[in-house]
């Protein structure tokens, strides 16, 4: 089972990610505290993977972080508009591939 | 007032996170009836009393056609303030309109419940757009009584039908049935439509 940390989101995108990820079986061990740096969340949880809103415009930076003090967790940043996300694989050092967002493409590439 | 019958709510939204949220932030008396995505599959309009559109070029006649017997309530769901289309939206009869970025549970139930009451909800930035458009000129001001310009006035600032009966020292009930004539007589289905387009015509 995939330990999945949720990063900063609004408020009706976080309550629909932990529908979707509820809805596909998916356990949220921790969501990102507002006035902490998520890196420093990670360190602690050591989630297998993080999944960052990816209409935040510091999001890749922050995935680019992730990706290389801890390379083997995965990162996914989710928009909250379009339908799209775009997903980290670990030790790949940063690199990323853009895809379609559904709920079951999600848990796919979380539990992958 | 609202009863408490169960109220059926669509939502539909592109993006699946954000229309799961919607979803999430239901409570009684409002029931999920279904979703979709881009009006797919299409919105069964028989068991939905509202239905949470997305505004943009499709999505709003999409809606107004699904709406268009009469029985079921429109809500948008909008981008941005400066979107020339909630004007559209609020003339065409849409009963209420939400700011994607203002989305929350409160905001949501608040926009849904106004919509159920009749009263229609809209973000303040769009109603001070609505009221400083160009004015059209005084084409039609003779349909209306200056009492029922009073009225729609008032409404305009936001009032409720309490805060309107205070204000001119008229009963409820006559503030209602005021509100109901205009809205005959200017053919709108709700009290923001019945607002937007008499700014439109510069009677107010």
């Amino acid at each position: 089972m995939q330990r999945v940390l949720i990063g900063r989101f609004g408020t009706v995108a976080r309550m629909g990610l932990r529908e979707l990820l509820d809805g596909q079986g998916i356990e949220v061990v921790a969501e990102a505290e507002p006035d902490r740096g998520i890196v420093s969340c990670v360190s602690e949880v050591r989630p297998d993977v993080v999944v960052l809103d990816l209409d935040d415009d510091g999001s890749l930076g922050t995935a680019e972080e992730i990706a290389s003090e801890f390379p083997a967790i995965k990162v996914i940043a989710c928009s909250c508009e379009e339908p799209v996300m775009r997903v980290f694989p670990p030790f790949h050092h940063g690199e990323s591939y853009a895809s379609k967002l559904s709920a079951p493409l999600l848990a796919l590439a979380l539990s992958s | 007032m609202i009863d408490e019958r169960p109220l059926r709510i669509w939502i539909d939204d592109h993006n699946p996170i954000f229309r799961l949220g919607l979803g999430a932030c239901l409570e009684p008396p409002f029931l999920l009836a279904g979703e979709s995505a881009r009006l797919s599959p299409e919105p069964e309009v028989a068991r939905t009393d509202i239905l949470v559109f997305e505004l943009d070029q499709a999505g709003l006649p999409a809606a107004l056609r699904l709406a268009a017997d009469g029985k079921l309530l429109l809500v948008a769901i909008a981008a941005g303030a400066d979107d020339e289309l909630l004007v559209e939206a609020i003339e065409a009869g849409v009963t209420g309109a939400l700011l994607r970025g203002d989305a929350n549970p409160t905001t949501f139930l608040h926009t849904l419940r106004s919509a159920a009451a009749g009263n229609g909800s809209l973000p303040t930035a769009v109603l001070g757009r609505l009221l400083s458009r160009p004015r059209v000129g005084l084409r039609g001001a003779g349909d209306l009584t200056d009492r029922e310009l009073g009225v729609l006035r008032l409404l305009s600032k936001g009032e409720s039908t309490r805060q309107i009966a205070e204000d001119l020292c008229y009963s409820e009930k006559t503030v209602k049935n005021i509100v109901h004539d205009v809205l005959v007589r200017m053919n709108c289905r709700n009290r923001a439509q019945a607002v937007a387009l008499a700014t439109r015509r510069g009677l107010i």
